[in-house]
């Protein structure tokens, strides 16, 4: 059995840093409120549903830097 | 390392945003509403941007609105980004309402306060022919077309 390896390639996106892009924001699972009901359509849960959740996402570790929920919106939370 | 970090995050993002996420039938394209408050959040994320708002109820009371926007990479191209829209601030929102009745829509356009136009819209009002129609109704000229606009169209 050999060991497996991979290069990962990237390139610097300094714009996107400002322009307030954070990581973790992909995760659809995580940010969004959407859902389908019993008739098959799309909705939505809203702020003050139950099942309404940050759309932010979660932060498991959130020391570390880019990790934060801390929105540029509200530095607050 | 944040910089490997957001690089990945952004070959992520854009992606993602190649597919449609839902489709857009929970909104009623037919009317565009006017809801004006005050800024409570502004998630700039993926799938959807999501503005929320404080604005007034009929009976007075104080109550919260949100509003699907775009996907980041949308959004970005538009001109929008995370420091767009900041808690505290006053705006006026034009969008597509849900069918339901519950108090969120599709967001159209924005307009704060000193009469900055922002749009990070997708599906529904994201159209030449939409931004047409806005045009033709005198509603991007300045914030205060506005006032003989709204609630049906």
């Amino acid at each position: 059995m050999k060991p497996q390896s991979a290069v990962y390639v990237h390139e610097s996106r300094p714009d996107l840093e400002e322009a307030g892009v954070r990581i973790r924001m992909w995760e659809c699972t995580t940010s969004s409120n959407s859902y389908k009901d019993a008739e098959g359509n799309t909705q939505f849960y809203l702020p003050g549903d139950p099942q309404y959740k940050d759309p932010r996402g979660f932060t498991d570790f959130p020391d570390i830097p880019g990790q934060s929920l801390n929105p540029i919106f509200d530095a607050e939370q | 390392m944040s910089k490997t970090i957001v690089a990945a995050a952004a070959a992520l993002l854009i992606s993602g945003a190649a597919f449609a996420h839902h489709s857009f039938a929970m909104f009623d394209s037919s009317q565009h509403k006017l809801v004006e408050g005050v800024v409570t959040e502004w998630n700039y994320n993926n799938p959807h941007s999501w503005l929320v708002i404080e604005a007034p109820g009929a009976d007075g009371k104080t109550t919260t609105w949100s509003f699907e926007g775009a996907a980041i990479v949308h959004a970005a191209r538009q001109g929008v980004n995370g420091k767009s829209y900041v808690k505290g601030e006053h705006v006026r929102v034009v969008m597509h309402p849900l069918r339901d009745g519950r108090n969120a829509g599709a967001l159209c356009f924005v307009i704060k306060e000193d009469g900055t136009f922002t749009r990070p819209n997708d599906g529904i009002c994201n159209s030449d022919a939409m931004y047409a129609r806005w045009q033709e109704k005198g509603w991007l000229a300045s914030g205060k077309h506005l006032d003989t606009h709204p609630t049906a169209d």
